[in-house]
């Protein structure tokens, strides 16, 4: 056990700006996915699970592709 | 020169509106540490993963894993998302009709082309310095460097590969107009640069070698004369093919 937490130290420096900017990326983009339910194809379920479970290709191909305008004509 | 500031401005503002600029810093800051810490970590795993009692003897890390790391991340998860992320820069445009009124009131448009593709290079001038810099400050930190050779000569190898692409899909979304045209042709053009790196002889020219080179470059096998050759074609190409999308677009009826 002790082992593990030195191990866990050792490794902080990498996981913690990692662990920060995607779980932020993540959560940024599910906010935006339930803030807005207007996409260009699909619904919210599948955007949310997109956002969500695919690390950082998901909520890129969320604001490329899925997102639709605020203003556009509601289809 | 007033109106082309001005085209780049919208579009800079554009640019973060639809939030390219948090996914590139966001995107290419994990690509940065995720080098480093494959390298390090990758002993690490195998021994813990490894069935009890089996000796494996794995060598140290060194800087030059955590390179390698960096020349395989990069160009393969960093272009494809930077590609995906600018594979829409004109066809949304076109789209949506906006450029018309821009166009009808004097704009020239070859300020449209000129612009838009300024404004993704500095897009990518700032995603290939942010992941460079925090790879370097990681390896730099943990590991001895001093026996690389060549580091800032290959990652401008990369960079000119990635200007490259990115003047092929400008090409590529405004011939097309759909926001999947640009992607097509850009995979076309790479699948048709491997075809071509089949060849042996063609590692003379093809543009390909300045990612493949890297590794080489590196360890100081390779000298940047070697690729010199390479290196001034894909950015003749570059230049060639953002000259072409102009005359494309200006014939192009809206």
């Amino acid at each position: 056990m002790n082992n593990d937490t030195a191990l866990l130290m050792e490794y902080l420096p990498f996981l913690l700006p990692l662990i920060i900017l995607q779980l932020g990326l993540a959560i940024f983009s599910a906010i935006h996915v339930v803030r807005h339910p207007h996409y260009r194809f699909g619904n919210q379920i599948m955007w949310l699970l997109i956002v969500l479970l695919i690390q950082f290709i998901g909520p890129l191909i969320y604001f490329v592709f899925g997102r639709g305008d605020d203003n556009s004509r509601a289809n | 020169m007033n109106q082309w500031f001005g085209f780049l401005k919208k579009e800079w503002f554009e640019s973060v509106k639809t939030y390219k600029l948090l996914l590139v810093i966001v995107i290419f800051s994990i690509l940065g540490i995720l080098n480093p810490f494959t390298a390090k970590i990758t002993p690490t795993l195998l021994e813990q993963f490894m069935p009890e009692g089996t000796f494996v003897n794995l060598p140290e890390p060194t800087a030059l894993d955590s390179w390698l790391q960096f020349y395989k991340n990069v160009p393969q998860m960093g272009l494809i998302v930077f590609i995906l992320l600018f594979s829409t820069m004109m066809s949304k445009e076109l789209e949506k009709g906006t450029l018309v009124i821009l166009l009808t009131k004097g704009l020239h448009r070859s300020t449209v082309i000129t612009a838009k593709f300024f404004m993704a290079l500095c897009y990518w001038t700032l995603a290939i310095t942010l992941s460079f810099t925090i790879t370097y400050a990681y390896t730099a930190y943990y590991w001895d460097q001093s026996q690389l050779q060549h580091l800032l000569f290959a990652v401008s190898c990369l960079y000119v590969f990635g200007i490259l692409l990115l003047a092929v899909t400008l090409w590529g979304n405004t011939l097309f107009a759909t926001p999947y045209g640009g992607t097509l042709v850009t995979l076309l053009v790479v699948i048709a640069l491997f075809i071509a790196a089949i060849f042996p002889k063609s590692a003379n020219w093809n543009p390909l070698e300045l990612l493949t080179a890297t590794t080489q470059l590196l360890t100081g096998e390779l000298t940047p004369s070697d690729l010199w050759i390479p290196y001034i074609i894909a950015l003749f190409a570059a230049i060639f093919v953002v000259l072409l999308t102009m005359t494309h677009f200006k014939r192009k009826l809206l």
